[in-house]
């Protein structure tokens, strides 16, 4: 899952941005209006955490901009201004939630997970599949039987977006795109090693290669 | 009270009265002795004519030539009489018949002017002179009926009061029009001054006039004095929270470090103590909007700002399906600020979410006041809590999050409406019913 994160406070954003990576998100910091706007538009994020008090462009003038535009990227809004007008204001503009500051980052978390299952269509809840379900916050599987497998950053972004989009054909470039941050290195065929270690500590059978397209979640259909 | 169209009034009316009064008065007074004094002329002319007339014997007798007298003195009570004396031999005209009028015998060179009732009552004016021709002392007194003379200055003094007393109709009116005229500029400081009380306007309109205009101007200037200075402290004020909010959102970030995964009770604390940090500013700023503010009371359109906010809602609580019904009867008359109503239904809608099991209801309706009635299907509250939420709900210090900082809230605005808050049970839904009653304007 890759987050946009637009934020200009100096010390919340970098602090906050690190907070998310270390939940299992690929996040990229925008602090400036009019940068974050373009960057949203050009970048298949899954989801947009707005700052409303931004410098250049307001947070609502962008969401509204983006909405316009037909962007339909999951935005939460988080904010200082705790006032129901603001509230109904940023929900009219197209917002998906609305945190207010103070906050406590599992609250954050929690909302982005439910904004996050709740766009995908996937029952809110743990991500479960038949033999095992996924820890988020651990970021381990559990298997039925109990048994136990760690993840690693990278598997664990992985596994959660084939979950969130079951029964998709996802290509390389859609999971590097959703997995990696904008400035960090990019191999797509990395992907393939990830993929098969996946597929060693889940079952071969789960992800399956459709050849010259991409891997699809899920059980192989009878 | 003094009321200055009251005065103004009275003042030019009574000093057009007195003024045409005096006038009146001069005016008879004046005209009446010029007359008067143009009749004794006459009659002393006439005194000097009968003079120029008067033959003595050599017995000292007299005799008037009839050649001197004037035909009028022939005709009895013709209202023109004389009455001549020399000698003791006393000679009154024939008009005078056999009446009698009292005689003044004069010295010579002496005159008298008098007044005195003729025959058949006729006031009369005799002019006396005493005269001296060869070498007697002749007195002629002679008289004028002043009747038709009074009846004249009658008729003049009635068609004068008329005159005066329709120009002093024409000019009261007219100066009851000056004085509405003059004063219609105050008549719309006055409107203007109602429409700054509710807020349909921030300033006075300035019309004049001259001496008024320099007042409305002060005024103007202080009330945007006051309304700059409102705006900007509740703007810093704004400021304030934001940085300050911004500042606990780092606080937290600290106690969210790896260090203190080890002191869970550590993070906690600050964990509540932002949290109460927090509900003070929203509670202080909301406040600071409700103080020293005119509520501008424009009409706001409940089922617009309702459903938006129901939306709204909605969307919070996407997660827990939620069922929010509500029912506004049509033509309900709220007339306030639009935050004002979001803040204050968001925060009981909010509650009544948060707590229901699946269902809550508002309910907006106009009896002898507005009512806002919100219930819900959760556990409510027992009998006795039901005073103890007021009271504790509203004290914005409860470190547990959600303690009541939102009734808080709704009730700092309610009361600054001169509204109140009603607690109960809901008798539909079982759960908490909170009504606002609200005056109608």
């Amino acid at each position: 899952m890759r987050l946009l994160l637009i934020e200009d406070d100096e010390a919340i954003g970098p602090q906050l941005q690190t907070a998310l990576k270390k939940a299992g998100y690929a996040v990229d910091l925008a602090t400036d209006g009019i940068a974050a706007e373009y960057q949203a538009e050009l970048e298949p994020y899954d989801l947009i955490i707005l700052d409303l008090g931004l410098p250049n462009r307001s947070g609502l003038d962008v969401l509204n901009n983006l909405r316009n535009r037909n962007c339909v990227t999951p935005v939460i809004i988080l904010t200082a201004r705790g006032g129901w007008q603001d509230k109904v204001t940023g929900f009219n503009a197209g917002a998906d939630d609305y945190v207010s500051k103070p906050f406590q980052i599992e609250e954050l978390l929690a909302r982005i997970t439910a904004v996050l299952k709740r766009t995908a269509g996937v029952v809110t809840g743990d991500l479960q599949h038949a033999d095992f379900k996924l820890d988020e916050q651990a970021q381990t599987v559990i298997f039925s039987n109990g048994e136990q497998s760690n993840l690693t950053g990278i598997e664990f972004r992985l596994l959660r977006y084939f979950m969130l989009h079951p029964g998709h054909v996802l290509s390389k470039t859609v999971l590097t795109e959703h997995v990696y941050e904008y400035d960090e290195d990019k191999d797509s065929n990395v992907i393939e090693v990830y993929i098969n270690r996946l597929r060693h500590k889940i079952g071969t059978d789960l992800i399956q290669t459709k050849r010259g397209q991409g891997y699809v979640f899920g059980n192989k259909p009878q | 009270m003094i009321s200055l169209k009251r005065q103004l009034s009275w003042g030019l009316a009574f000093s057009l009265i007195a003024l045409l009064t005096l006038q009146w008065l001069v005016v008879t007074y004046v005209i009446n002795n010029v007359i008067e004094n143009q009749l004794a002329e006459r009659l002393e002319r006439q005194g000097e004519s009968l003079l120029a007339g008067i033959e003595f014997d050599t017995a000292g007798r007299f005799l008037v030539d009839t050649k001197y007298v004037n035909a009028i003195y022939q005709r009895p009570f013709s209202g023109h009489y004389y009455m001549i004396q020399a000698n003791q031999q006393l000679q009154a005209s024939r008009s005078l018949w056999d009446a009698d009028i009292a005689f003044k015998s004069l010295n010579k060179g002496m005159q008298t002017r008098s007044y005195v009732n003729g025959p058949e009552q006729q006031p009369l004016l005799v002019v006396a002179h005493g005269y001296q021709k060869q070498g007697h002392i002749v007195t002629i007194n002679v008289a004028e009926n002043l009747a038709p003379l009074k009846d004249s200055m009658v008729q003049f003094q009635m068609l004068y009061a008329g005159i005066s007393l329709l120009g002093l109709g024409a000019l009261l009116l007219i100066q009851r029009l000056i004085v509405l005229n003059a004063l219609r500029p105050l008549q719309q400081v006055k409107e203007s001054i109602a429409k700054l009380v509710t807020g349909e306007t921030s300033q006075i309109i300035n019309n004049g006039p001259e001496e008024i205009s320099p007042l409305i101007e002060e005024l103007n200037r202080l009330l945007s004095a006051v309304q700059n200075k409102t705006k900007r402290s509740r703007e810093s004020l704004g400021n304030l929270a934001h940085a300050l909010k911004t500042k606990l959102t780092l606080l937290n970030q600290i106690a969210e470090r790896q260090e203190i995964n080890a002191q869970p009770k550590i993070r906690k604390d600050i964990y509540a103590t932002t949290a109460t940090i927090s509900q003070h500013i929203e509670r202080e700023l909301k406040k600071a909007r409700l103080i020293g503010d005119i509520h501008p009371m424009q009409r706001v359109d409940l089922t617009t700002e309702v459903a938006q906010l129901i939306t709204t809602l909605k969307q919070i609580y996407i997660g827990k399906d939620v069922n929010i019904a509500w029912e506004i009867a049509p033509n309900v008359p709220f007339y306030g600020d639009r935050e004002d109503l979001l803040e204050m239904l968001g925060n009981l809608l909010d509650n009544a979410c948060k707590w229901c099991k699946s269902n809550v209801l508002l309910t907006i309706t106009k009896e002898e006041s507005i009512h806002f009635i919100i219930e819900d299907d959760g556990p409510g509250c027992a009998e006795q809590s039901l005073e103890t939420l007021i009271q504790r709900g509203f004290r914005a210090d409860e470190s547990k999050p959600g303690s009541g900082l939102g009734l808080a809230i709704a009730n700092d605005i309610v009361n600054s409406y001169g509204g109140h808050l009603i607690f109960a049970e809901s008798a539909t839904l079982g759960g908490l019913r909170v009504e606002i009653r609200f005056p109608l304007r």
